[in-house]
């Protein structure tokens, strides 16, 4: 049984959540990294600093990185969601800095999936 | 009120550097809703190092601090099984009011402690993170609040890179770098 208090905890933090979702612009890419403890252990800091890295650095714009909870695999991480705009969410796994590189390339700013890497 | 105090002295594996550490203790602020959080980084002249973080969020339920030191899959307390394996001291205390975490390392690697801050990039324009560091060498500050009159616009991906850049360097002269 929850209490009042916990019930409104879960509706502030889902509030927050949608806030920073409803933020993004129209036309903008968002990037999801995940950040559960199951992801950071596997090196989803790097992957996280890896986007900035490729992002900052090719001037690519209407580009937004966030973190996001755990995306549910824990055997899969370091993961990260794609989301570009008007397009489905894509899930990438067992990422490394080589494949952000990629993803960034053909995905980001090429607009193919890259397949190779989705989560099955 | 809740209120308790945790105190665990282990030889403990140091699978993750001080900056991972960071990251896990900061989304569990974010997930008691705090409006501040204050990280607090402290070398010793011996070399010890302590890491603190407290936040003034709704806190944790002791139940759930319990199974998160077990290792259990709880709503909160990210990552404290990792931090309690790794520190030689933990104390640990949470109300209503808020949360503070407190690690002592007798040596550790402190990491890239810019790398992890800017994570949290997106939430730090709704709620305050303040970081401070301290060492024999000097001290740095850092906060949120001020990135905008500091950096440049945080809308901006490389006032982001700017904010890495200076904690990262910051931090490295003030803990020789990286620790072993």
């Amino acid at each position: 049984m929850k209490s009042i208090a916990d019930i409104n905890a879960i509706r502030e933090q889902m509030r927050s959540k949608v806030l920073i979702r409803d933020n993004a612009k129209e036309g903008e890419t968002h990037v999801f990294v995940g950040m559960g403890t199951c992801g950071i252990q596997a090196g989803a800091v790097e992957v996280f600093n890896a986007f900035v890295d490729e992002i900052s650095s090719r001037v690519i714009k209407n580009v937004r990185i966030s973190r996001s909870g755990c995306l549910g695999d824990c055997d899969k991480e370091p993961m990260a969601e794609v989301v570009l705009p008007g397009a489905a969410p894509v899930v990438y796994a067992g990422l490394t800095k080589e494949k952000v590189k990629e993803i960034v390339e053909k995905h980001i700013l090429g607009g193919n999936v890259v397949t190779a890497y989705v989560t099955k | 009120m809740l209120k308790f105090i945790l105190s665990v002295l282990t030889r403990a594996r140091r699978t993750m550097e001080v900056s991972k550490h960071i990251v896990d203790l900061v989304t569990n602020s974010f997930e008691a809703l705090a409006k501040h959080i204050l990280v607090m980084l402290t070398e010793e002249a011996d070399g010890s190092v302590t890491l603190c973080v407290s936040d003034d969020g709704v806190g944790i339920k002791e139940e759930d601090v319990v199974k998160a030191l077990a290792g259990e899959k709880t709503p909160r307390g990210n990552g404290l099984r990792l931090l309690k394996e790794a520190a030689d001291d933990l104390q640990y205390g949470s109300d209503e009011r808020g949360t503070h975490v407190c690690a002592a390392f007798r040596s550790m690697q402190i990491g890239n402690v810019g790398d992890a801050l800017i994570v949290f990039w997106q939430e730090m324009r709704i709620t305050a993170i303040t970081l401070s560091a301290v060492s024999p060498r000097g001290e740095f500050c850092f906060d949120s609040r001020l990135i905008g009159e500091k950096y440049g616009d945080p809308a901006d991906i490389q006032t982001m890179v700017k904010v890495r850049k200076d904690v990262n360097y910051a931090l490295t002269n003030l803990f020789g770098g990286k620790k072993e």
